[in-house]
């Protein structure tokens, strides 16, 4: 369907009369579905990460080596027709570990950011709707978690679990948690003062039911964007903590142990470490076009700069 | 304005307490005993087979100070961080403040330098997209903030060493003089300066097509003082903003430089520290970014009010 058609239909469809509740939230579903597809980096975005999330899923198929095979024969080679990506020091097949890293990555994105949001969220809704001392408490929390750059948070929590990449994952997870639970109770601040749900107020809807049914799905955009973006960072961030020796630990095809590898054989291997490192950068672009698509077809005011 | 400082000041102190109060709190979270860290293989991470007899183990309570009740310990932290004592390195034998203000000066010269290259290409790059909207540079300053924002930094900093160094030979790997700073400041400020000329850009637009520059295209002037005397000083407010977030990142972006470059710093003695579980070692570096970090924020916000009156009297 050309853009053109796609905006005469949209036009079309917003001049309509006003049908009933239900075939509203379609339509307007069904807007930003639109929206979403028109952006080209937001497509570009969706289709490569599908091909990653694919090509990480079907690695075993995609490739007729082991990723902790060792072959002291093959040691040092070159990227040629039979390892595209060339083989590493102990001669095990580049192409083949960053298939496999993209599970750890795609999997250390995905929970960090559960863990994030799932403590976030609740967070953010109890202070905005509570407000008050509850609100004042919770905001201090974060200021003091927010006093340390992320990073650096991510760092010391796994300094005190230990090293490891549940650990990680849980580290770069608590990190992300004050931005969730700030935009969250943003949201809500905002939300309560509709009309219509001081409406429902008035009208004697319990504080949970109000946040459930009236609240929450007005905060849900800007959640969905949030999380998107965050899924990003949080490769980046899990990379980056293993590249230091505090993530998961060799033989693991992980991106960050493979260019701290990468890095010791520099002078003999360039292909050992540009490689992963183009597969992390492939991975966190395609989500962050994802993300800034989200955000515009979401809501159209928001801009991205 | 005075009384703006001052106030911001003091809302900085219950952020520095609430700090060192994590950073204490951090040792007594840990899941293993600090004492068993501290006795522990510093190679293997494991705890020593023969376990640590009733008195020793007694005796290191003791030493560490973990015999005194929590509150007691907490106002003993404080003051001893106030004084510059950190406690001493579970590895060393050394005072762990020693450790880390002997370090720091590398430290503040890599962030300092890549702090410099964020800003002015940063401004540069977004003042020059600013007044050509879509022309060539505005493209490239779009593509290199996508990858300012997707590329690992420490991929980054490899790839400049294999091209600068490996590659080309204009940079020696091995320096050590002042030009052994150029790569890793390169790579510190990359992200920052991509994260600038974007804000840089956007602002400066806006702010181009209001009327009081309208005014003074109109009075007859060139585009020089039009656009850094009348629209660069309100463009610049947010960024400013941004320069002190980035001093965040610049943080915990020399932990991953310092290592990538195997350069000293506080950063990679922190590393060294979590490797070894040197744990007052890791207290003290956070402790240290930690107030870096709020202090920064306490000057930006200062800088802001002296940019944009309103903020004073709100």
């Amino acid at each position: 369907m050309s853009r053109i058609t796609v905006r005469i239909l949209g036009e079309g469809a917003e001049q309509s009369k006003v049908a009933p509740q239900a075939n509203h939230e379609v339509r307007s579903r069904r807007r930003i579905v639109t929206r979403f597809a028109l952006n080209r980096g937001a497509l570009c975005g969706t289709v490569i990460l599908a091909l990653l999330i694919l090509a990480a899923g079907l690695a075993p198929f995609l490739t007729p080596y082991r990723y902790d095979r060792i072959a002291p024969l093959d040691v040092f080679g070159p990227p040629s027709w039979t390892h595209l990506c060339g083989t590493d020091q102990f001669g095990r097949d580049v192409m083949t570990r960053i298939l496999y890293g993209g599970r750890i990555s795609l999997m250390v994105g995905l929970v960090a950011t559960g863990v994030g949001a799932g403590l976030g969220i609740p967070i953010g809704l109890i202070a905005g709707a509570i407000g008050g001392w509850v609100d004042d408490i919770l905001m201090r929390v974060l200021d003091i978690l927010l006093a340390f750059p992320g990073l650096l948070l991510a760092i010391g929590i796994v300094a005190m679990l230990g090293t490891g990449l549940t650990n990680l994952m849980i580290a770069v997870g608590i990190s992300s948690m004050p931005g969730f639970a700030r935009v969250v109770r943003g949201s809500v601040l905002t939300a309560r003062e509709n009309e219509y749900v001081v409406a429902a107020r008035a009208i004697g809807c319990t504080t949970l039911g109000l946040m459930r049914r009236h609240i929450l799905p007005n905060v849900m955009a800007p959640i969905i964007v949030l999380a998107s973006l965050n899924v990003a960072n949080a490769i980046l961030a899990g990379a980056t903590l293993s590249f230091l020796g505090m993530g998961a630990k060799p033989p693991s095809p992980e991106w960050g142990i493979m260019l701290a590898d990468g890095r010791d054989n520099l002078t003999r291997a360039w292909w050992t470490s540009v490689f992963p490192g183009l597969a992390i950068m492939m991975t966190t672009m395609s989500i962050n076009f994802i993300g800034d698509g989200l955000r515009q077809s979401l809501d159209p005011r928001m801009t991205v700069h | 304005m005075l009384r703006y400082v001052a106030l911001r000041g003091l809302k900085g102190i219950p952020v520095l307490l609430g700090v060192s109060l994590a950073v204490f709190m951090m040792l007594h979270a840990l899941p293993v005993d600090p004492v068993r860290m501290l006795a522990m293989d510093s190679m293997t991470g494991t705890a020593p087979t023969t376990g640590v007899s009733g008195d020793t183990y007694k005796n290191l309570r003791h030493q560490l100070g973990l015999d005194k009740p929590l509150a007691v310990q907490f106002v003993l932290f404080v003051w001893n961080a106030a004084h510059g004592n950190l406690g001493e390195s579970f590895r060393n034998n050394r005072s762990v403040a020693d450790m880390l203000f002997e370090q720091l000066p590398s430290t503040i010269r890599l962030t300092a330098a890549g702090l410099a290259i964020a800003v002015l290409s940063g401004l540069a790059l977004g003042i020059a997209a600013a007044l050509k909207p879509n022309s060539v540079l505005d493209t490239i300053s779009m593509g290199l903030a996508i990858l300012g924002v997707s590329m690992p930094v420490f991929w980054l900093g490899l790839m400049l060493i294999y091209i600068f160094s490996l590659w080309l030979n204009l940079v020696p790997a091995a320096a050590r003089g002042p030009e052994s700073v150029v790569l890793p400041a390169v790579t510190l400020g990359f992200q920052g300066s991509a994260i600038i000329a974007r804000l840089t850009r956007g602002s400066l637009i806006e702010v181009l097509q209001s009327e009081y520059v309208r005014t003074a295209w109109a009075k007859g002037l060139s585009q020089w003082p039009v656009v850094v005397r009348h629209a660069l000083k309100n463009a610049l407010v947010p960024v400013v903003t941004v320069v002190g977030l980035q001093f965040g990142s610049l943080l915990s972006g020399a932990v991953v430089i310092e290592t990538v470059f195997a350069r000293q710093g506080i950063g990679s003695l922190a590393v060294q520290g979590i490797v070894e579980h040197d744990f007052p070692l890791v207290q003290g570096f956070v402790l240290i970014a930690g107030v870096a970090y709020t202090l920064a924020n306490i000057l930006v916000d200062v800088l802001y009010a002296a940019l944009d009156p309103r903020i004073r009297f709100e």
